[in-house]
């Protein structure tokens, strides 16, 4: 074989097992770690703060919302009013309601609000049984004292009536 | 590998023993029992492993985990992992799971900790956790484990250990070509080329399936090729060429290969058709660069110089116009910003396990494909990534800060003014007033019970009447009357008298009434006084400014630290993206000498007479 090729082949032959190259340095992937667990911590204790300075406990009302349904009924939307006006109108993705349905809670709203007694309503839009439209709507009467208030709107398909229940669900 | 997949896996590594379901779009069981834990869960399965792994630290910290608490901690080590924080997950792991612990399912955990360690390099730290690992929950995961057993064993010389794991993998394993194929590229290295034909060829038994698996076999083909022309047994080479697939990414390096295996055999003729196949696509990779040289080369042998002298200069325009495009790549990723290069900046992508790899596209990452699609360059890019989404969680934290900084300020400044006003005094003078004048009513109220005296209750237009009867009988005394205004002074007497007994059980209950009213308020006020008093109290011994401070003096350390790695990761990825590029532009240079040479060398041929 001509000696002007061969090399080319065996740099070919390098390339085709040899590909990956070597640029790992063991300290910088420790201080990355580090530093993504200290953002973390950072974060955690904002957060906190956060809900201490900006939500106290005295004027505080959360509102969480969970799913246990599938067969009665599919979310789309949900509107939350306090004391008439609205506070928030939240609309799912895909992705978001599959992890409601699995088991997780939302965060829905934070805010504050005055002693005494407040209405809560949330209205939810969807598709009921059979793939109608369904709009259905929950009130609740709370008394909020100096303590924070989590509300959970929970959205459950009852076998009994072979519709969706919504209910609310004072923590 | 599918979400649900994925969903299981992560799931299996973590929340087997939670009340939660884990399968991808089943129902929920059973709802959680704490808010914090189904919040982590909400953003966990959508694997926003950042506000997962927050909920779940601030569940931890003001302890909101109720029954969740005992598999919170081990979720963490699980987020950690997919998240990329293998050292964190190892410590939650070794502390946790060095036991076994009824209903959950440790092994995938250290399962998944040793392939991330092993793809990082470590592979010490690769070896220790799967020491941990005793039987997997499902077949598949239980062959890759036998593959990274066999794989490490094979690096560390230890063969027969290797043999072990090998003979548990069944004969349809989608892992045995990656062994065999790993086995001859072994065997290559150290020159050994009929023990690597030997493994290359093996996978030309197997039956493959998927293009993961095809490409794998098409490589080993290649290699083979090589391996087999290394070997000397050139119709071999051609042979294992001709099965790679012409879709196959490894389509160029084989068609160089089957040329180069007919010229070594003196067949330019047949060396030319790969070799000019080649040459019509972008000299982008190594192999159409070479095959640029390689077709006037076969003319050469073929005896055409003419040909070959209009080829030679083709390939000197070609290698001119990539050596620009190289250095055109060598000055962007020497300067430009790389995450534009890399396109890490739409990337919202937080799973190291099963997130896929990232694929820039862009005018100058045809250059470094190869080198991109290495579990190192890969790795370091998902840092950068990372690296550069906490510098933007850390600017929103910056601002979140600053708006609790006035906000706290503005209470700070409008509590200060309630003290400074002594409002709380005032309210209270006003309270011992208030009091003072109901204890004042109260005697009086007792007083006119006591006598049976209406008048005392009497309402104030009677009080008034009262008041004209006292005025006209005191003039009566002094004036001389006359026996019939005396009459009627007496009359008027009877009347009002009557008025007083005829409503006195009425004006008693509602002085009464109003009384405990009064005091029922009293008290009220005195309650609100009370907190009012307490709140202020407690408001100037405890201020949020140096919880504040504290955390904006933690962040900018932070931000300092962020901005070094940031630089480190990138500088890093620069110099082997840099690096790479250069060893093309020598290539490059030195392929463009090759046929400047070439070319005068046909000239002076065909000045003495010869063919051009």
């Amino acid at each position: 074989m001509n000696t002007f090729i061969r090399p080319l082949w065996v740099a070919a032959l390098l390339g085709v097992l040899f590909s990956s190259a070597s640029l790992r340095a063991e300290s910088l992937d420790q201080e990355i770690q580090t530093i993504k667990q200290q953002v973390l911590e950072l974060n955690r204790d904002l957060f906190i703060l956060e809900e201490e300075l900006l939500f106290p406990a005295n004027t505080r009302l959360s509102v969480f919302l969970s799913l246990d349904v599938g067969e009665y009924f599919a979310l789309d939307a949900v509107k939350l009013s306090v004391d008439g006006e609205v506070v928030t109108h939240y609309l799912y993705t895909e992705r978001q309601l599959d992890a409601l349905q699995r088991g997780g809670v939302q965060r829905l709203f934070m805010g504050n609000i005055k002693s005494g007694q407040h209405e809560i309503v949330a209205v939810f839009t969807g598709r009921g049984p059979k793939g109608r439209d369904y709009r259905r709507a929950t009130a609740l009467l709370i008394d909020k004292t100096s303590v924070g208030k989590n509300l959970e709107l929970k959205i459950i398909d009852s076998s009994d009536m072979r519709q969706p229940e919504f209910s609310v669900k004072e923590w | 590998m599918s979400l649900v997949v994925i969903h299981r896996l992560i799931a299996g590594l973590c929340l087997l023993a939670c009340s939660v379901s884990a399968g991808g779009g089943e129902r929920a069981t059973q709802t959680v029992q704490s808010l914090g834990y189904g919040v982590t869960l909400y953003h966990f399965y959508q694997q926003d492993y950042f506000a997962a792994l927050t909920e779940l630290m601030v569940a931890q910290k003001t302890d909101a985990l109720g029954v969740h608490s005992e598999h919170a901690e081990l979720l963490r080590g699980g987020m950690s992992l997919s998240y990329g924080m293998d050292t964190q997950a190892q410590q939650i792991f070794t502390e946790l799971l060095s036991q076994p612990r009824p209903g959950v399912e440790g092994d995938s955990a250290w399962f998944y900790l040793g392939k991330m360690a092993w793809q990082r390099g470590d592979v010490a730290r690769a070896e220790t956790a799967l020491q941990h690992v005793n039987a997997l929950p499902s077949p598949q995961l239980q062959q890759e484990f036998d593959y990274l057993q066999t794989t490490l064993n094979v690096r560390q010389g230890n063969i027969p250990a290797a043999q072990q794991y090998l003979a548990r993998l069944p004969a349809d394993s989608p892992w045995l070509p990656y062994h065999y194929y790993n086995m001859g590229a072994l065997h290559a290295a150290r020159g050994e080329w009929a023990e690597a034909a030997g493994y290359f060829g093996t996978m030309n038994r197997l039956e493959l399936a998927g293009e993961e698996a095809l490409s794998l076999r098409d490589r080993a083909y290649t290699a083979a090729g090589f391996a087999a022309m290394a070997a000397g047994d050139y119709p071999r080479a051609s042979s294992d060429f001709a099965r790679v697939r012409l879709s196959s990414p490894m389509s160029e390096r084989a068609l160089l290969g089957y040329g180069w295996a007919a010229g070594a055999q003196d067949d330019y003729q047949s060396a030319l058709s790969p070799w000019q196949t080649l040459n019509q696509q972008a000299a982008v990779s190594q192999a159409v660069r070479e095959s640029l040289l390689a077709v006037p080369y076969a003319y050469e042998q073929l005896g055409q110089q003419g040909v070959a002298l209009v080829n030679y200069q083709h390939a000197a325009q070609a290698f001119e116009d990539e050596l620009q495009a190289v250095n055109r790549a060598i000055a962007a990723f020497s300067r430009d910003d790389l995450q534009d290069l890399l396109g890490l900046r739409g990337d919202q992508r937080d799973n190291w396990l099963f997130g896929g790899d990232i694929l820039p596209r862009n005018l100058q990452t045809p250059y470094l494909r190869q080198l991109i699609s290495s579990h190192a360059f890969q790795m370091a890019m998902r840092e950068l990534r990372d690296l550069h989404r906490m510098e933007q969680r850390l600017a929103q934290a910056a601002q979140r800060l600053q708006v609790m900084t006035i906000v706290d300020r503005e209470q700070q400044q409008s509590w200060t003014e309630l003290i400074e006003q002594d409002r709380a005094s005032a309210l209270q003078q006003r309270r011992t007033q208030l009091q003072m004048q109901i204890e004042s009513l109260q005697h009086k109220l007792s007083g006119a019970e006591a006598d049976g005296d209406g008048r005392a209750l009497a309402s104030a237009s009677q009080i008034a009447l009262w008041q004209r009867f006292d005025q006209a009988t005191a003039l009566s005394k002094k004036m001389d009357t006359s026996p019939e205004q005396q009459f009627r002074l007496e009359l008027y007497r009877g009347l009002l008298v009557w008025e007083d007994a005829e409503h006195y059980a009425q004006n008693l209950w509602q002085n009464r009434q109003a009384l405990q009213q009064l005091a029922e308020l009293a008290l009220l006020s005195e309650q609100a006084i009370e907190r009012l008093r307490e709140t202020q109290a407690q408001r100037v011994s405890s201020s949020f400014a140096g919880d504040i401070a504290a955390l904006d003096s933690r962040l900018a350390t932070q931000n300092g630290r962020l901005q070094l790695a940031i630089s480190a990761s990138g500088q890093a990825l620069r110099q082997v993206a840099v690096s790479e590029l250069q060893q093309q532009e020598q290539a490059l240079s030195l392929s463009l000498g090759q046929s400047r040479l070439a070319i005068a060398r046909l000239y002076d041929l065909g000045s003495m007479g010869g063919a051009p």
